[in-house]
């Protein structure tokens, strides 16, 4: 596993904003088997200023999230490794006290690994190929809606208004 | 009972003991350098390995890096970066372009490409495909397809053998840029083979999606002489658009009254998509009775389809027509399905069709005025 930087920086889920005004620099887990891809997605999403760490494997990325310290705010999870599968270790990030957005990044697109992704806790489900604009753009978006979120997790103010 | 051999008799009956103990203490050293020294060619073997290991992830991470870093400043000057780089570090960089097109689409994917062309994969790649040597025409072909790089018909045509592999990845590189001459192109290459694969058949339909017209002119030749081509070659048509205009359609509806019933099977097919040209209708006519009487079933079956998918009162009549003689359920279901509504006036209750089944239990009830036939309570 590695890491991009070590110094801490404002949580998407803890609701903290960047002081400037401008985006927080997202964390970001990238955890998939093959080198390319932990290795491409490094690039490409440091590229757009997040902060990246990698596992190559469930275990190893659970290990990471599961850190007192941790404050990832999002996953991309690969669905077919070795040893702990893609969606063995969606179901155990959810059980996380806090857990990341997780998002799913797949050769496989079948409807049932989709439907089964998203029942399990995804927030959105990439095949590969993948364009990294759109993926970098789908981050961005779950990650700002999250931003957005009371720090409370209270419902949004269309319920808030019918219960008053 | 065996008596003991004179060796052993000797030897107080260890087969052992007749060697003495300075031989014996020889050749355990012999047995112990052995081990060691194959301990010793493992070992460096391993280590061997290891260090090669490493170099091969350093030299991967530091292409990697170039690689990254130049996609990134967009204007890299990409020869004079591979000119630096050594036979082994080309290599690898040629795999994580492979390795990128898998992985990215959209402009990223333009961009593995355009690197690929910047340090001269492609003229590569198309003196791989000229090569005479099968490995390297397969690996020239995928690299094309890899990139989806748009390579010239004739030149494709020329290069190709009649080998089906390469046939087919020539059909699937012309299908990365289909018009009427990549698409006439990519008929004469198919035309070749005695088959096509599934693949082949996915290429070709890829390439003549929207204009199936260059197939239909190549089958109004009526040369094609292997059966199972032209069952595949007609369910391209099936999957393609509907060609407009005057396209030939002589070769299709030959295909009506072929020997093999897998072609009479995929012509009724395609001409079910034709019901709107009224010279098509006319020579299916002709052919129509034949088709009814079918030994085939599956042929009998699209034959109904192929008047389901007309739809107008006239390939109805035919099906009521049909529905009086055929006997097979599944093909009764073909009719039912083509008559709709209508198809209770023709199949009983059961889905048979003798007359007295058919209408035994139906009466006209005009008194309720209902205009349709209504079984009786």
């Amino acid at each position: 596993m590695s890491e991009s930087r070590d110094q801490p920086t404002p949580n998407v889920r803890a609701g903290q904003s960047n002081p400037g005004g401008e985006r927080p620099p997202y964390r970001t887990l990238v955890i998939d088997d093959e080198d390319d891809v932990r290795e491409l997605l490094e690039y490409l999403l440091k590229q757009e200023e997040f902060r990246v760490q990698t596992a190559a494997d469930g275990e190893e990325g659970l290990e990471r999230l599961e850190r007192e310290d941790d404050e990832t705010d999002l996953v991309l999870l690969d669905i077919s490794m070795p040893g702990m599968g893609g969606f063995e270790t969606l179901k155990r990030i959810q059980t996380l006290e806090d857990p990341p957005l997780t998002v799913i990044l797949s050769s496989t697109g079948t409807e049932d690994h989709q439907v089964r992704a998203f029942e399990n806790g995804a927030v959105d489900y990439v095949t590969k190929p993948f364009s990294p604009v759109v993926l970098v753009a789908r981050l961005n978006r779950h990650l700002e809606r999250e931003a957005d979120r009371e720090p409370s997790g209270m419902p949004g103010p269309w319920i808030s208004a019918t219960e008053k | 009972m065996i008596s003991p051999s004179p060796l052993q008799a000797q030897s107080g009956g260890s087969t052992w003991h007749f060697l003495e103990t300075g031989t014996v203490l020889v050749l355990l050293a012999i047995v112990t350098v052995t081990i060691l020294l194959l301990v010793a060619v493992v070992l460096s073997k391993a280590v061997r390995n290891a260090e090669r290991t490493r170099r091969k992830t350093r030299l991967e991470q530091s292409v990697r890096r170039t690689l990254y870093e130049g996609l990134a400043a967009g204007d890299a000057d990409w020869e004079g970066l591979v000119a630096d780089l050594s036979d082994r570090e080309q290599k690898v960089l040629v795999r994580l372009l492979e390795r990128g097109t898998e992985l990215v689409s959209g402009s990223a994917a333009e961009d593995l490409s355009a690197l690929a062309e910047a340090i001269d994969l492609r003229e590569r790649a198309r003196t791989k495909i000229e090569s005479e040597n099968r490995y390297e025409r397969l690996r020239g072909l995928t690299l094309f397809i890899e990139f989806g790089w748009v390579a010239d018909p004739e030149w494709l045509l020329a290069c190709t053998s009649a080998d089906r592999d390469e046939a087919e990845a020539a059909i699937r590189i012309l299908a990365n840029d289909p018009n009427p001459v990549t698409r006439l192109a990519g008929v004469e290459i198919a035309l070749r083979q005695p088959s096509l694969s599934v693949y082949g058949t996915h290429v070709l339909s890829d390439l003549l999606e929207d204009d199936p017209e260059p197939l239909l002119q190549q089958l109004d030749r009526q040369d094609v002489d292997e059966p199972e081509l032209l069952a595949q070659l007609l369910r391209v048509l099936v999957h393609s658009e509907t060609a407009t205009g005057d396209a030939p359609m002589a070769g299709v509806l030959a295909g009506l009254r072929h020997d093999s019933p897998i072609v009479r099977e995929a012509a009724c097919a395609v001409l079910g998509k034709y019901g709107w040209r009224a010279e098509v209708r006319d020579q299916v006519d002709l052919a129509v009775t034949e088709l009814f009487e079918d030994p085939a079933v599956q042929v009998r079956i699209q034959a109904y389809e192929m008047l389901a998918s007309w739809g107008d009162t006239a390939a109805r009549a035919k099906l009521a027509r049909a529905a009086e003689t055929e006997a097979n359920p599944r093909a009764l279901f073909t009719i039912a399905r083509g008559l709709g509504n209508e198809a209770k006036l023709f199949l009983g209750p059961d889905g048979t069709t003798s007359m007295e089944q058919r209408y035994g239990s139906w009466r006209e009830v005009p008194e309720l005025g209902i205009d349709h036939p209504q079984r009786l309570p």
